[in-house]
């Protein structure tokens, strides 16, 4: 068992609905490992969607006892960036009725033609781990994409890989970094955070017990210097 | 439905060079399959722009340029990615309407959300969210937020307006407003990615980058831009994003024996750039960075990307969007039956 830490950095503007509040849309400095299977690679998605519903467990299916990718964090030390911006879906007709609100026929449907989102903008950094299983972590690396896209407008972000001495331990342990509530089995003793985001929450600190992974990091890097995460993480494993 | 073959075929038997980075017409894919096609771009503002989010400031950045002696700050103005796909949009449908394409049959596309026609290739490529059909179709094209290669204490200028109308103002009105303009001479360099295109689209793409010349707001009065086409890369991945390709940028021009720039800060606070030199050093820093980031990425010959430009930008591309037209219903009537 091997680990890559990844991190993330941002180089355009990154979107996702995390909140929405009137016509304003934030986006909170978090990933879900839903979206960063696809992002880098591993899961297939579609260019046509005529079903609406997600294929989370389908398109991993082939990967999740293979190798188990966290979501994505802030970087500690580096606090994220933002940038609000408006947004406007013009019409290209040369002549558009400004229907008042009473006589609007599209006043029934939700068609938002403009509005503002608040955007992670160049500067943020975000950090998450892959752990390998069966391959060995300098495969996966080469596997993984330097450059990929993230978030509702596919903002830009580049990834660098860097691989991390882990070894397994046993006993008590304070988790290291977020992971889904639904990808281990392990329940929390003690001083649980959860973070309600969708599709699934996210476990952003807890005591645990058990067999843990513990991850060791130089002390140069920024961020602590060992990170510990529960030993048997599986994708959506509680699902399964 | 004529069908005039079209007189340059755009099949990967015609150039074989494209086969890394796109698919076959008639095997467009459901699930993304990694062809990348990278087509790298310097935008020149040619006349006054505005890019702002709120009508009235400039929108901007900050950004470190630096490697191991000198390191500088600046602040870039922004081209966010969603007033180039904006625009690129509406220009690739009133591109389609000018070549015939909805002659026959009077299925008329719109930029209205979702009321696009999910028919055409435009649709088909840029994407569109669910219609009546509640079909809901991802984009093909990607874009990224550009910055400009100097300080926008150079390239952005306040304007003053007023508005007063014919009547002397008998109150105080909100006719007076100092927007921020970006200067023209402005660069800004850019990649735009298309995920497993066929021929033809590329093909459209590249014809939308070179005669599109509007991008902001007003359109009709400002904003003229003029995109120099530099280079395109087929592979299997996304070549480097638009802020490293400008810092690179602004590293090669410091560094260049011919110019009289010493420091970075000379660079990004210089009256002017020539865009001829600043596009070879974006072209050759982009080519450096792939190499030096490992990336599996090549260049298409410079003969095969301006046969497609003047392919995509004469008379003949209607049939050719037309042929395409046809292979994206068909791949549409195969997903969704």
């Amino acid at each position: 068992m091997e680990v890559l830490e990844a991190t993330i950095r941002v180089r355009g503007e990154v979107t996702f609905t995390s909140r929405e509040v009137g016509r304003l849309a934030d986006t909170e400095p978090y990933v879900l490992n839903t979206a960063l299977y696809y992002a880098l690679g591993l899961a297939g998605g579609r260019y046509l969607d005529t079903s609406y519903e997600p294929t989370y467990l389908a398109d991993t299916e082939h990967v999740a006892s293979e190798l188990y990718v966290s979501p994505a964090a802030p970087v500690r030390g580096v606090s994220p960036r933002y940038t609000t911006t408006t947004y406007n879906a013009s019409r290209d007709e040369y002549v558009v009725v400004n229907y008042s609100a009473q006589e609007d026929p599209y006043e029934g449907r939700n068609l938002p033609t403009f509005g503002r989102r608040r955007s992670l903008t160049q500067g943020t950094q975000l950090r998450l781990y892959v752990v390998t299983r069966d391959r060995p972590a300098s495969a996966v690396a080469d596997d993984l994409p330097t450059y990929t896209r993230l978030g509702k407008k596919r903002g830009k972000v580049r990834v660098d890989l860097t691989e991390r001495p882990v070894s397994v331990a046993t006993g008590s342990y304070e988790l290291g970094h977020p992971i889904g509530v639904d990808d281990c089995g392990d329940v929390p003793v003690a001083n649980v955070a959860t973070k309600s985001m969708q599709p699934t929450p996210l476990v952003v600190a807890g005591k645990y017990e058990g067999e843990h992974l513990v991850i060791d990091r130089p002390e140069e890097a920024p961020g602590p210097e060992t990170v510990a995460l529960p030993r048997g993480l599986v994708f959506l494993g509680e699902r399964r | 439905m004529t069908t005039t073959p079209p007189q340059h075929m755009l099949d990967h038997d015609t150039y074989p060079e494209l086969a890394d980075g796109t698919v076959p017409a008639d095997q467009m894919t459901l699930r993304p399959q990694n062809n990348y096609t990278n087509v790298l771009v310097l935008r020149e503002l040619q006349s006054h722009a505005v890019f702002t989010t709120n009508g009235q400031d400039a929108d901007l950045a900050n950004v470190a340029v630096g490697d191991g002696d000198e390191r500088a700050e600046y602040s870039p103005g922004l081209m966010f990615m969603r007033k180039q796909t904006g625009s690129d949009r509406r220009f690739g449908k009133a591109l389609q309407r000018q070549l015939d394409l909805f002659d026959d049959d009077g299925d008329e596309c719109t930029m209205q959300v979702n009321e696009m026609c999910q028919d055409c290739p435009e649709c088909i490529l840029y994407g569109s969210a669910a219609g009546d059909d509640a079909v809901s179709i991802t984009s093909r094209v990607r874009y990224d937020t550009a910055y400009s290669l100097r300080d926008a204490t150079v390239v952005v200028d306040e304007k003053f307006q007023n508005a007063p109308g014919g009547d002397y103002a008998k109150g105080a009105e909100a006719t007076i407003r100092e927007p921020d303009f970006f200067e023209p001479g402005t660069l800004f360099p850019c990649v735009v990615t298309l995920g497993d295109a066929t021929p033809a689209e590329l093909a459209f793409v590249l014809g939308i980058t070179r005669k599109n010349k509007r991008y902001g707001a007003a359109t009709s009065r400002l904003g003229r831009t003029k995109n120099h086409v530099l280079g395109v890369y087929v592979g299997s991945e996304e070549g480097p994003a638009n802020l490293e390709l400008t810092r690179d940028a602004i590293r090669g021009l410091r560094d260049d024996e011919t110019t009289d720039y010493e420091t970075i800060r000379d660079v990004t606070s210089a009256e002017n750039l020539d865009p001829s030199l600043v596009g070879d050093h974006v072209r050759e820093r982009f080519e450096s960075r792939v190499e030096a980031d490992g990336l599996d990425l090549s260049r298409v010959s410079t003969e095969t990307v301006s046969e497609l430009i003047d392919t995509a930008t004469g008379e003949e591309f209607g049939d050719v969007l037309a042929t395409q037209r046809e292979r994206s219903r068909e791949f549409l009537a195969g997903v969704t039956e």
